[in-house]
């Protein structure tokens, strides 16, 4: 076969492949929208859980809930102030001086 | 005849043609516009995607204000089948009265009802279980206050505007509304017939611009601290109200603010409108002798009274047809100045202020920013106006010297004091250390100082002066022993269509502490207290229950 025929012939081939290809692919993405609407829906569901843990910590966490909590297990605040006005030794010598 | 047939048939399939080309026109070239919209419609889906508002946060990261799931709910009347059951249901979950459910989704021609605007999660599983017919729910997320209505006043809460969109008011929430609402965004996509996107086909994306997140410079455990304290101190001196501010006097942030009567942020609409104004910003009331620290520093500064300056007190002063008289009727003789603000002596002050001059009295009121708003980062700061300077009468400046006559708010006087307590600087108070943009980068305020007022030398005197006050003075058997504490007590009268009331005050106590290195300047006012009307006795120990409380939260020794 000439050269040119040949070359014709690969053409043809490689453009028959690629539009094989192409409609596989687009095959393939044109469902795909389905599974992007599962992840969208998933985020969104791990956002919502976010949100409601949060709030949870939040409320936990509050100085009001903590507070009362701590007066119903009996602690009180102890408002002693003992003031000391001398260094404490860091260590003692047992020598008679 | 022959080629008359086949003319005639070519004429009829030209025509026929020409019609065809002339509808093909019409759809395409004339409809186009039309029917491109029809075809978007139909396969373009729009998806709104709502900005979340953004959260505040205490200075040590911990919330104060976060956004929680909540719902519309919504009635389509035409399609709900059992509508009885949706009424009772409905009435049921949302603790509404049938006849209001009924009025809005029975009695009605709309197609489209909204029952109930930002209803929580909890109690919507009900309505969701009972799968009514022509019933919806839309997210439309709500506030939510960790802790409760501690701060209402700073906060501020989010109401809605005139378009039905949320909008913040008063405080935090009215004065970043435009950084904590974001924008929304828009997603415009194609979609197949059962609504998936298709993922090749046409896409056009706004993301939203989710809110600003801000850091307040709020301490919460002072907070927590102040807002318990004064309102024990409010029940126990059976007053009307009150406020305590504080204040870092060397930056202007605010460590604490509270006030009551208060409300609860969550559920705005229950309480009084009145309610809602920040007292510590927008009431204005007389100061009393809590003003006269101010005057004396201003005599000191000008270098026409000392500390030490001798001050006979006689009696009783005239001005005109007036008569000044101290507060309990007793006078001393001679006395220095550091005495005069120790007993708290109006005619004392009155000389003071002959020393100082009625023009130096002025320009110094204005100095220490009396007569306009702080700038403070709150929304619905107002500042009572000073009289022009032609409208002042000897009885005026007389008065102004030991804070009656002359009206300004609490946040004001805080500032004025925590010149004295920084060595002589007007700062400008903030309550917002930080905006968090969301994409990567955080705005911190910056302090401000507005100006120099005092000397540092002028500070340091009155300090000493202000710490005499309380430890001989009334305060003394309230201080914790072995801190330093500058102070000065005030009871101010209250003016009522024209005079004093002769029973009803505003009890308050300015001071700050430790007084050599302060760590806060603290205002309390108490509003017409019923058990005593001195703020030795109600204001003061209030201040020390206080402090008392910070001195060990924040771990500051006793000095002596």
């Amino acid at each position: 076969m000439e050269p040119t025929i040949k070359i014709n012939i690969f053409y043809v081939i490689l453009s028959i492949m690629l539009a094989i290809v192409q409609v596989a692919i687009l095959n393939t993405n044109s469902t795909s929208g389905e599974k992007l609407t599962d992840y969208l829906q998933e985020i969104n569901h791990y956002e919502n859980e976010n949100t409601n843990l949060s709030q949870q910590i939040a409320s936990s966490s509050a100085l009001v809930v903590i507070s009362e909590r701590a007066r119903q297990y009996g602690f009180t605040k102890d408002r002693t102030m003992i003031s000391l006005d001398k260094p404490i030794p860091v260590a003692y010598s047992n020598q008679t001086p | 005849m022959t080629h008359r047939r086949i003319h005639f048939i070519f004429g009829l399939y030209l025509l026929l043609f020409c019609a065809i080309f002339l509808k093909l026109f019409y759809w395409q070239v004339i409809s186009y516009e039309r029917l491109k919209s029809i075809a978007e419609n139909q396969t373009l889906t729009s998806l709104s995607i709502p900005a979340t508002r953004g959260n505040i946060y205490a200075q040590d990261g911990s919330p104060l204000v976060i956004n929680q799931r909540a719902f519309l709910i919504y009635a389509q009347p035409h399609e709900i089948d059992k509508k009885d059951d949706a009424v009772s249901t409905l009435a049921t979950s949302l603790s509404v009265d049938a006849a209001t459910i009924s009025a809005l989704i029975v009695d009605t021609e709309s197609r489209w009802v909204p029952v109930a605007h930002k209803v929580e999660e909890n109690k919507i599983q009900k309505i969701k279980d009972a799968h009514l017919k022509g019933i919806g729910f839309l997210e439309e997320p709500k506030r939510f206050y960790p802790e409760g209505s501690m701060s209402a006043h700073l906060l501020g809460f989010v109401g809605k505007n005139s378009k039905g969109q949320d909008q913040g008011y008063f405080g935090i929430e009215g004065y970043y509304d435009e950084q904590l609402r974001g924008r929304d965004g828009m997603r415009r996509q194609e979609a197949d017939a059962l609504g998936n996107p298709i993922l090749l086909g046409r896409f056009e994306d706004i993301g939203a611009e989710n809110g600003r997140d801000l850091t307040l410079t709020i301490d919460k455990t002072a907070q927590y601290i102040t807002q318990t304290k004064l309102k024990a101190g409010i029940e126990k001196y059976g007053a009307k109200g009150g406020t305590v501010t504080i204040m870092d006097p060397y930056t202007g942030s605010i460590i604490a603010m509270a006030s009551f009567p208060s409300y609860d942020p969550a559920e705005y609409a229950k309480y009084p409108t009145e309610y809602y104004k920040n007292p510590a910003i927008s009431s204005s009331y007389e100061p009393g002798s809590t003003f006269k620290v101010l005057v004396t520093a201003a005599g000191i500064n000008e270098d026409k009274i000392t500390a030490t300056t001798i001050y006979d007190e006689k009696g009783p002063i005239k001005i005109g047809e007036y008569t000044i008289n101290t507060w309990n009727h007793q006078y001393h003789g001679p006395i220095t100045l550091t005495d005069v603000l120790r007993h708290s002596s109006n005619v004392g002050m009155v000389f003071i202020e002959e020393k100082l001059g009625h023009d130096l009295l002025l320009k110094y009121i204005q100095d220490y920013g009396f007569g306009e708003t702080t700038d403070i980062d709150l929304q619905e700061e107002s500042s009572p106006l000073l009289r022009s300077p032609e409208n002042w009468y000897p009885i005026d400046f007389a008065t102004a010297s030991f804070g009656q006559g002359i009206a300004v708010t609490p946040l004001q006087i805080v500032r004025a004091v925590a010149a004295i307590a920084n060595g002589g600087t007007l700062v400008r108070p903030y309550a917002v250390k930080s905006i968090d943009t969301k994409n990567g980068k955080t705005i911190i305020t910056k302090p401000k100082i507005v100006k120099n007022v005092l000397k540092k030398e002028t500070a340091s005197v009155v300090s000493e002066m202000m710490v005499a006050a309380v430890d001989q003075g009334e305060a003394k058997r309230l201080k914790p022993p072995g801190y330093r504490v500058a102070g000065k007590t005030g009871t101010a009268q209250i003016p009522i269509a024209g005079h004093y009331d002769a029973t009803k005050t505003i009890a308050s106590f300015i001071g700050f502490a430790p007084v050599d290195n302060p760590k806060f300047v603290m205002l309390v006012t108490v509003h017409e207290p019923t058990s005593s009307q001195w703020g030795s006795e109600t204001a003061v120990p209030i201040f020390f229950e206080i402090a008392r409380d910070l001195f060990i939260y924040w771990g500051i020794s006793p000095t002596s």
